[in-house]
């Protein structure tokens, strides 16, 4: 067992601000982040797009946008055999998943 | 020596991943690194030592894995955890055997990502070490596979064993089941330059005759039911490194001829494929069959056998270093204390004197099996004689020798302890009261003392086996408290 001190439960709540902040911030990119992907997307340039959705699907993951996750990790496994009606199915709804987190506060 | 660095280096090409797995670092109290593309990464190499790199498996336009492959090129070795958002089986298996110590998926569970980032700083080499450290058969008690023995057999092993493992000579691991083949394999691999890349066992009596072929050589997909994907077999994933084939005998003679291919050639076609893949493998095998029963019962080809005979290891059963008994004693005591309960183990003096004795058929195997029932069952913490199991105590064994029947008929006779020493266990235990009442005067108590077991014990085995103690006036005179009379 173990006590909260004054100072940890400092160090706790200020961890815990500076999270909120990290993914507020993340939140204001999601969008920006899909659009470059689609864009990519329409220029082919596949490598490219298997990067950046390799990026989402885990970044997104670690600041709990569980949706945008799996989006982007089916695109990971849809591109890995070439630009496909599928892939651009999965990045307009991408497109669409990310635009609701626009509006979140911060 | 400089003490053990406790400073990680975080490496991620995305700077939000970056910032997440920083601040929880942080709040843990580690020190942390940040890096955010290679320039970054091995500026900080540079400049600082680390305990520990978090790396992400793409990290940018790069390979996480081709960076950790470039940084064992220049020798510089860091305990490495790959993070990555889409990890697959294929590129984890090639983290493992380039030294990552985990691959873990984001995001990570932080509980257990925080106890593996404690657990490795706390075990983490010194900086001093972080270049490859030479490592020799002796210089290491930690290694749990490490060889224990000073007998001249094991010696002269051990002495093999260095001389091989600097040399890419096939080797062939000859000795009874539960000597400590896989011991010895080990060993050499950890001895070679191949150290840092995998060391891949495989049993060949433990594999099915069907999947023999693909577990050794890999398989496409498709190429017979159920091969759902492309996957690598035991010959390629021990690229760069050592695979050891246990059990060489019992492999179908169908596969030697295409692993005889794969000896001479090092290549490797996996199965429903033509394509040729190069490895670079060293092949130690083992077998706990005689020559003659390999080539003479046809269980091997013959020109396998040869090929994989290059150097011949022999380890030596344990009733021939029955010296190095007490040692290994010690050694499965203390690692079942450490295991199985906080309480101290002790053996009597009796119980060491007949494990020496005894035969064990199934070597240090049994020997380690044996120990850890005595230390289960065991309440007293002191474990004597007649804690013994039956197998023991009956001195049965499953390879009779017919020396040792000669030897029972002259033993009394011969100062000398006969070359086999496999005895019926009442010949052990008359012997072993024998000596004790002798050594104690004749007193049953300083005898049963000196044999670890109770008065009534003594008493009892005497009756059996027909032991009168001597008239009182031939007995030794025993020492005695002191009176004021």
């Amino acid at each position: 067992m173990f006590f909260l001190t004054t100072e940890s439960r400092d160090f706790e709540n200020n961890t815990s601000a500076a999270l909120d902040r990290l993914t507020s911030q993340f939140a204001k990119t999601v969008t920006s982040r899909c659009q470059v992907i689609a864009r990519k997307y329409q220029q082919q340039d596949v490598t490219t797009c298997l990067r950046l959705s390799h990026q989402l699907a885990g970044t997104s993951a670690m600041y709990g946008f569980e949706d945008v996750s799996a989006g982007a990790r089916q695109l990971h496994k849809a591109l890995s055999d070439g630009p496909t009606r599928e892939a651009k199915d999965i990045i307009d709804g991408l497109l669409d998943t990310s635009s609701r987190y626009l509006s979140v506060p911060g | 020596m400089p003490a053990a660095s406790k400073s990680i280096l975080l490496a991620d090409d995305d700077v939000d991943a970056l910032n997440f797995m920083a601040l929880h670092l942080r709040s843990w109290k580690f020190d942390v690194h940040t890096a955010s593309n290679k320039m970054e990464l091995m500026e900080n190499i540079q400049k600082h030592s680390f305990g520990l790199m978090v790396l992400d498996l793409e990290f940018g336009e790069w390979d996480g894995i081709e960076i950790l492959a470039q940084l064992a090129q220049q020798q510089i070795c860091i305990p490495t955890v790959f993070l990555t958002g889409c990890g697959t089986l294929e590129k984890a298996v090639q983290a493992i055997k380039l030294g990552a110590v985990d691959f873990l998926t984001k995001p990570p569970d932080l509980y257990h990502f925080r106890r593996l980032v404690d657990d490795l700083l706390s075990s983490s080499v010194s900086p001093a070490k972080q270049k490859k450290p030479v490592v020799t058969l002796d210089d290491d008690a930690t290694d749990e596979y490490r060889i224990i023995g000073q007998s001249p057999q094991v010696a002269e092993m051990k002495q093999t064993i260095a001389d091989v493992a600097r040399t890419n000579a096939k080797t062939l691991i000859l000795g009874e089941t539960g000597t400590g083949k896989e011991l010895v394999a080990r060993q050499i691999h950890k001895l070679s330059p191949r150290a840092d890349n995998a060391f891949v066992p495989v049993n060949m009596a433990a594999l099915p005759e069907t999947l023999t072929e693909s577990v050794l050589f890999g398989h496409t997909k498709g190429s017979f039911t159920g091969a759902e994907i492309d996957s690598m077999g035991c010959c390629e994933a021990a690229d760069k490194g050592t695979l050891f084939l246990d059990e060489i005998g019992e492999m179908p003679l169908v596969l030697q001829a295409k692993l005889l291919r794969f000896l001479q050639a090092g290549t490797v076609h996996r199965v429903g494929s033509v394509e040729v893949i190069n490895t670079d493998v060293r092949v130690v095998a083992a077998t706990n069959r005689t020559r003659s029963e390999l080539l003479d019962e046809g269980r091997i080809r013959e020109d396998l056998y040869y090929r994989l005979n290059v150097v011949p290891i022999n380890v030596p059963p344990l009733r021939q270093r029955a010296g190095d008994v007490p040692i290994l004693a010690q050694h499965f005591l203390a690692k079942q204390q450490s295991r199985v309960s906080d309480r101290e183990f002790r053996l009597s003096d009796a119980v060491i004197n007949l494990f020496c004795e005894y035969d064990w058929p199934g070597n240090i195997r049994q020997l380690e099996c044996i120990i850890e029932r005595l230390c289960v069952t065991n309440r007293s913490g002191s474990i004597e004689f007649d804690d013994l199991p039956e197998e023991i105590l009956e001195g049965r064994s499953n390879q009779v020798h017919a020396s040792a029947a000669l030897n029972i008929a002259s033993q009394d006779a011969s100062p000398e302890p006969p070359a086999c020493s496999l005895r019926p266990m009442d010949q052990v235990q008359k012997k072993a009261i024998l000596e004790a009442l002798a050594a104690s005067g004749g007193n049953v108590v300083l005898a049963a003392n000196h044999l670890g077991v109770g008065q009534a014990t003594v008493y009892r085995k005497m009756k059996r086996f027909g032991i009168d103690l001597p008239s009182r006036r031939s007995r030794a005179p025993v020492p005695s408290e002191p009176t004021n009379s």
